[in-house]
């Protein structure tokens, strides 16, 4: 009887800890996911929630799925570097070739071109911009009432703002599914160690 | 040589020595016992004569005494001639040796002393001879180096054929390895058909059921398709009554009378139901003027098709040439059915997975930022225009002032007041329309007059 109950409290206890590793892999990427749910891509505004969304299934993909001990540290670091790394290019995408209204309005960020570039401005955008070096995006938006459906493409080239839009969601999605993937290999990792620290100790 | 010479010769000295002591001594020995033998016959003879048989026995004893010492000394003679013969013989096989060394020496000599006599031509014979000599030397050591290199690379063939024997070998045993898996395989597929039979028989069994089970989901289907193209009406009759509000925020002059008609349904009178049901048709004909070909069938299908109960299109209207006979439960019941209709394929289309969710992300992504902006003027009673700062044509805001207000997307615009058709405000002015409401009061001047002057 006391040999039962003292293999149940095992079973317990290796649960715990199992449930504890992925609570802790889940948390260590909460700040990511709430980046990812804030800083969306404004073509993936409506859906960041739902990309978003899919970290569970990836955190149990990358937590489920075995690996070797050695290779799955390496992994779980080189993903999330990479993820680091897009962030940061993220970062330079989204405050070039997105823009909010100014304040007090304020609110969410529109998809345009490369700032002021004049290669991928239309015509009448170009005169202003030559013509006044000195204006800002934003003002450039309110010159052109910018600030609606359809409004950057009357200042941007279509292909050029398409052509962004889907680099900076390209890249948000892929930093976000390393960032995940990442932590889920970690907390995988940490399993693993746990386990085999247990085995040794057991030994 | 002179040493070996004089090595003989003290040797041929002590054995001449050697035998002349030898000599001498015998001699000595035998005078010795001659004089005792003497003395003792004089000492009787002088002192007491011995008789001639005493002295027969004492000559026997002397005898018998000396024999064994004549022996002794002629086994030593014969051993010195021996030795002397030995060492005679090995002189002389010495001499020999010394003379054959002398003749070599002595050829040797003569060798030079013709070397010395030979002219250069011999000479370079000699050298000639002795080249080719060692020519066919070094022809004979590379021969020789030839067979060994043949004999070790044979010996490097029959080690690589070992090894190729040895690798033969293990190969002939994986292949009887090998030919014993694929015994086993074989007896393994043997047991599969076996198996693979009855699965044929169980697959028969499941493909009767699967026959089945399609025949069931193809009614079920029949079914969902049915449901679908209900579902399809509820659609089309969402869309109908999307353009008919449209229709009516295009033409707020048919909302009155429906808007009126509809609350006044059920307080009309059982004698004037001719005349609502007539400024419904009318209503409805105007609608339908409006709306696309396809949505006006889908509307007439929903309004008066199947789904609603109770009133037939060719008893819709007097303009079918029908009767307007229909009883007010009739009309009320059409009615609700109809806004039923028209509800229930709103939320349908808003639930639906498709196009719910197109349009749950429409609301939710950006659609622009707008200012409600109001116009107003000291005087009221002008009209106000305004343009995009980066804009050619002017538009000008529904009503006058100090009534007109207008939804504006948010930028700078030039926005003026004119009257009579005359800028009465300075039409350069520029305004950054931001906040979210917001009241513009344009300064006239010359209002009455002229019109504006900068």
């Amino acid at each position: 009887m006391s040999e039962e109950g003292s293999a149940d409290t095992k079973q317990l206890n290796e649960a715990l800890k199992w449930l504890a590793l992925l609570a802790a892999g889940i948390g260590s990427s909460m700040p990511g996911i709430t980046f990812f749910t804030e800083y969306a891509p404004p073509l993936l505004e409506g859906w960041s929630l739902l990309v978003t969304a899919l970290a569970i299934p990836i955190l149990f993909f990358g937590y489920f799925r075995p690996f070797r001990s050695r290779r799955l540290l390496r992994l779980a670091l080189v993903s999330v570097v990479f993820a680091v790394v897009l962030l940061i290019v993220y970062s330079v995408l989204l405050n070039m070739t997105t823009v909010r209204p100014p304040a007090p309005r304020g609110g969410a960020r529109f998809q345009v071109g490369w700032g002021k570039a004049v290669w991928g401005l239309q015509p009448a955008a170009r005169e202003v911009v030559e013509a006044d070096g000195s204006l800002s995006v934003q003002e450039l938006m309110l010159l052109f009432a910018g600030y609606q459906e359809g409004g950057p493409e009357k200042i941007w080239k279509v292909w050029v703002i398409v052509l962004f839009g889907v680099l900076l969601t390209v890249v948000f999605v892929t930093a976000f599914f390393l960032w995940t993937y990442g932590f889920a290999l970690l907390a995988q990792f940490l399993s693993v160690r746990s386990r085999g620290a247990g085995a040794g100790d057991g030994a | 040589m002179s040493r070996l010479h004089g090595m003989r010769l003290v040797v041929c000295v002590v054995v001449v020595v050697g035998l002349a002591w030898g000599c001498h001594s015998a001699r000595r020995s035998g005078s010795r016992e001659a004089a005792r033998d003497g003395v003792g016959s004089a000492s009787d003879g002088g002192v007491a004569m011995r008789s001639e048989p005493e002295l027969a026995a004492g000559g026997a004893g002397v005898a018998s005494e000396i024999e064994p010492r004549h022996a002794r000394v002629a086994r030593f003679v014969e051993e010195v001639r021996a030795a002397i013969g030995s060492e005679t013989a090995k002189t002389g096989r010495r001499l020999a040796e010394v003379e054959a060394r002398s003749d070599r020496l002595a050829r040797m000599e003569r060798g030079d002393a013709e070397l010395a006599e030979l002219s250069g031509e011999e000479i370079d014979a000699r050298k000639r001879q002795l080249r080719e000599a060692k020519s066919a030397a070094w022809d004979r050591l590379m021969e020789l180096a030839v067979l060994e290199a043949g004999a070790l690379r044979a010996s490097k063939l029959l080690a690589a054929a070992g090894e190729i024997r040895a690798r033969r070998v293990e190969r002939a045993a994986r292949v009887s390895a090998a030919w014993d898996g694929l015994e086993r395989l074989a007896g393994e597929a043997d047991r599969l058909a076996d198996a693979g039979e009855d699965a044929a028989g169980r697959r028969e069994v499941l493909r009767e059921g699967r026959r089945e089970q399609e025949n069931t989901l193809w009614d079920e289907l029949n079914v969902a398709e049915a449901a679908g193209k209900e579902l399809a009406l509820v659609r089309m009759a969402e869309a109908a009554a999307r353009h008919a509000r449209l229709a009516l925020r295009l033409e707020p002059r048919a909302l009155l009378p429906f808007g009126e008609m509809l609350s006044q349904l059920d307080v009309v009178p059982a004698g004037e139901w001719e005349d609502v049901s007539a400024i419904e048709l009318e209503v409805e004909a105007s609608l339908m003027a409006r709306l696309d070909p396809l949505d006006r069938a889908a509307l007439q299908q929903i309004v008066r098709g199947r789904d609603l109960a109770g009133r037939e299109p060719a008893a819709a209207g007097p303009e079918n040439g029908g009767e307007a006979s229909e009883s007010e439960p009739q009309i009320r019941r059409t009615r609700e059915d109809f806004r039923r209709v028209v509800l229930e394929g709103a939320f349908q289309a808003m639930s639906d997975s498709d196009v719910g969710m197109v349009e749950l992300v429409q609301a939710m992504v950006n659609s622009g930022y707008t200012s409600a902006v109001q116009f107003t003027t000291s005087t009221p009673g002008a009209l106000v225009k305004y343009r995009l700062v980066t804009a050619n044509s002017a538009t000008t805001v529904p009503g006058a002032t100090n009534q007109a207000d207008v939804d504006l997307p948010i930028g700078y615009y030039y926005v003026w007041a004119e009257r009579d058709g005359q800028p009465s405000s300075s039409p350069d002015e520029r305004y950054l329309i931001l906040d979210e409401s917001l009241t513009i009061h344009l300064h006239e001047s010359g209002v009455g007059g002229s019109g504006y002057e900068p």
